[in-house]
């Protein structure tokens, strides 16, 4: 059951409870009236109360992009499992590594001058990402050895995507 | 007039050009990339030829491509949209070198306009007060040092040959000039193959507003009024209006006579634009005139009525204009939102992915111009223009209103847009009262950003809720997403992959 949702830095309580279909929702102490319809592949239409809203939903890298009016939200959901395994200190992933490299804008993947295996020292350039009629060099984080490479040149990425995986250099 | 026209642009103005030419019952040939192979201004045209790979230095920029195609198919006029080829001498000139009808200004009225420091001297030649500046793209730097003293500091360094914000420089200080200088003529001459710049004042807190005029090859030349386009963020438009909120009939009249003997003196023939800046005081300065159609002619079009693209073509023929300067009534109050794949709320940073929906608004005063539909991606390799939007009201209230409104009804699912940064503006007090300049977005970003919050406050309840339903709802539901790792349902697997890819 999820009972929590993260937009940004803000916490919703969603008050939900199972119920047979979908859950229920409770507001003042009180069972709203909910009624969620597929109107197209992403879009949905749900009536809270008799108030209508029309959303377009998909699952993102983040979690789940909402379109609501004329803005769009980043959600991440949270169930009992996620809230009790994060109290106990077990985050998922928290060894998501340092030597991750990401997109920082969008592009197109230019050159790529490592190999996987390669040794790299920290600031070695790894690619180049064209965008806005740039080329923007990525360097890598730290020391170590390219683990993975995720992209083709002549690849478009989104933002945030993992380009490059360097595991860390041994100390000592 | 001519029987086939050829397109040779993309995205909305390619479809925009497209209708005009279509209702006039002309035969269309549109050009593309292998981007674009099913975008929608292909789909629309009678006939479409292929130009080369996705980036546009090997496509919509290939001039004996653009021809080659004119050739294959029989098109003897080329229309060239705004951007790409529209203010290349060259490009017009090979045009009409081939014996093809180019739609806009013969080629040497685009070099000389092209031509910042000759476009000044027109208009000074023409009686227009111009920005104070040094005209004389000196390289001596003793004499640019001089004059910046002269004029007095923030100083601009501009670029002769170019537009758009290359090459552009604000310098405070006397001792950043050289460096200044010295990169505003490297990012100049990549840019335009042209590196003389040139000093003008930096006037603080102008308008930006500039004058439609129309000239044909019979010595008519008409102005059709202004627009205000101040609401700019690193010297590009994002939201235009017509009228101007802010300049005095008196000084809209005056506007309109200068731009019109700035055409005159220079031989106009077709559309074109004067660009002021006008400072608080109603000061206005000749800024530099564009030999195209622009990106926000269908403000003019909705309050005068005129359908600019079909006069392009007649004055294009030989044909007089339709109308006259007594003929020029406008009526009403438009706005145009540009609609970018842009973060207005990220620094305008580009999106990029597939369009998976697309929901376009309607009702009374409403004009969406794009050139997109479901299913296409957008790429990084042209201009992040999707579309524009206008509305039309009685006044500029209801105009402004009506955007709101037609704002919210425009879903665009799939990528980032600049819609909601569009709604923010529609609804920040300076907008509303018409008292805002060029420094609108800068002054204001906080407090636009913030406003989306504000004004919703309820609506991320409503984004979370939508988002658990669907998720309990979909996540039965096996294969849903792929991969595979044994993830119970689609929100831990989204949330799992979001923490491996920190």
């Amino acid at each position: 059951m999820i009972i929590k949702a993260l937009i940004g830095d803000r916490e919703i309580d969603l008050q939900l409870r199972p119920g047979d279909g979908l859950p229920t929702l409770s507001v003042a102490g009180r069972q709203a009236d909910m009624d969620l319809a597929q109107v197209s592949d992403y879009s949905w239409s749900l009536l809270i109360d008799g108030q209508s809203h029309y959303l377009s939903i998909r699952p993102s890298r983040e979690g789940y992009q909402v379109l609501l009016r004329e803005q769009t939200y980043q959600v991440r959901l949270q169930s009992e499992m996620d809230l009790a395994m994060e109290k106990l200190g077990l985050r998922r992933g928290t060894a998501a590594e340092a030597g991750t490299v990401q997109a920082p804008i969008p592009g197109l993947i230019g050159a790529i001058q490592v190999s996987e295996g390669d040794a790299v020292e920290a600031g070695d350039i790894l690619l180049v990402l064209e965008a806005m009629k740039m080329e923007n060099e990525l360097p890598a984080p730290l020391s170590g050895v390219v683990e993975k490479i995720h992209v083709t040149r002549g690849e478009i990425v989104e933002k945030g995507a993992v380009l490059v995986v360097i595991s860390a250099a041994r100390e000592g | 007039m001519f029987n086939k026209v050829l397109i040779a642009n993309r995205g909305e103005i390619a479809v925009r050009v497209l209708r005009s030419c279509r209702e006039l019952g002309l035969q269309t040939v549109a050009v593309f990339s292998d981007a674009d192979r099913t975008a929608p201004h292909v789909l629309m045209a009678d006939e479409a030829v292929r130009i080369g790979p996705p980036p546009s230095s090997e496509s919509y920029l290939q001039m004996g491509h653009l021809l080659e195609a004119a050739a294959k198919t029989g098109a003897e006029a080329i229309h060239p949209g705004y951007g790409f080829l529209s203010e290349s001498g060259p490009f017009a000139r090979q045009v009409e070198a081939a014996g093809l009808v180019w739609i806009g200004p013969p080629a040497r009225i685009i070099d000389e306009m092209g031509d910042k420091l000759a476009a000044r001297k027109r208009a000074v030649e023409a009686g227009v007060p111009i920005v104070p500046g040094l005209d004389d793209a000196t390289a001596d730097p003793a004499l640019l040092l001089q004059a910046a003293e002269d004029m007095g500091y923030p100083v601009l360094v501009k670029a002769a040959g170019g537009g758009g914000g290359k090459g552009m420089r604000r310098v405070e200080r006397a001792e950043d000039l050289p460096g200044a200088l010295e990169t505003a003529r490297s990012e100049a001459g990549s840019a335009f193959a042209d590196d003389r710049v040139y000093l003008e004042k930096y006037l603080s807190a102008p308008h930006h507003i500039e004058v439609q005029i129309f000239a044909d090859q019979h010595g008519r030349t008409v102005s059709l009024g202004e627009r205000e386009c101040s609401v700019q963020r690193r010297y590009q438009k994002v939201v235009e209006e017509t009228p101007s909120p802010f300049i005095s009939d008196d000084l809209r009249r005056e506007l309109g006579e200068a731009a019109v003997r700035i055409a005159s003196a220079c031989g106009y023939i077709g559309a074109g634009t004067v660009e002021f800046l006008v400072d608080g005081e109603q000061n206005f300065h000749f800024l530099e005139m564009n030999t195209r159609l622009q990106v926000e002619h269908p403000v003019t079009e909705l309050v005068t009525g005129l359908d600019l693209v079909a006069e392009q073509l007649r004055v294009a023929s030989g044909e007089p204009l339709s109308f006259s300067a007594a003929d020029i009534r406008p009526l009403g109050h438009a706005i145009e939102c540009r609609i970018y794949a842009e973060d207005g709320f990220d620094g305008f940073a580009p999106s990029i992915g597939t369009i998976l929906e697309l929901t376009t608004p309607g009702g009374p005063g409403v004009r969406l111009d794009h050139g997109i539909r479901a299913g296409m991606e957008i790429s990084p390799y042209y201009d992040p223009l999707l579309g524009k939007l206008c509305t039309w009201g009685a006044n500029r209230d209801q105009a402004r209103r009506r955007m709101s409104r037609a704002l919210e009804e425009l879903r665009i699912v799939g990528v980032r847009t600049t819609v909601p940064f569009c709604v923010a503006v529609m609804e920040h007090p300076a907008f509303v009262e018409g008292r805002y300049d060029t420094h609108f977005i800068d002054r204001y970003i906080g407090e636009l950003s913030r406003h989306a919050a504000r004004s919703n406050a309820h609506l991320p309840a409503v984004a979370a809720l939508g988002a658990a339903l669907y998720a309990e709802r979909e996540s039965p539901r096996p294969n849903h997403r792929a991969g595979g790792t044994g993830a119970t349902s689609p929100w831990l697997e989204a949330g799992r992959r979001r923490q491996r890819s920190r």
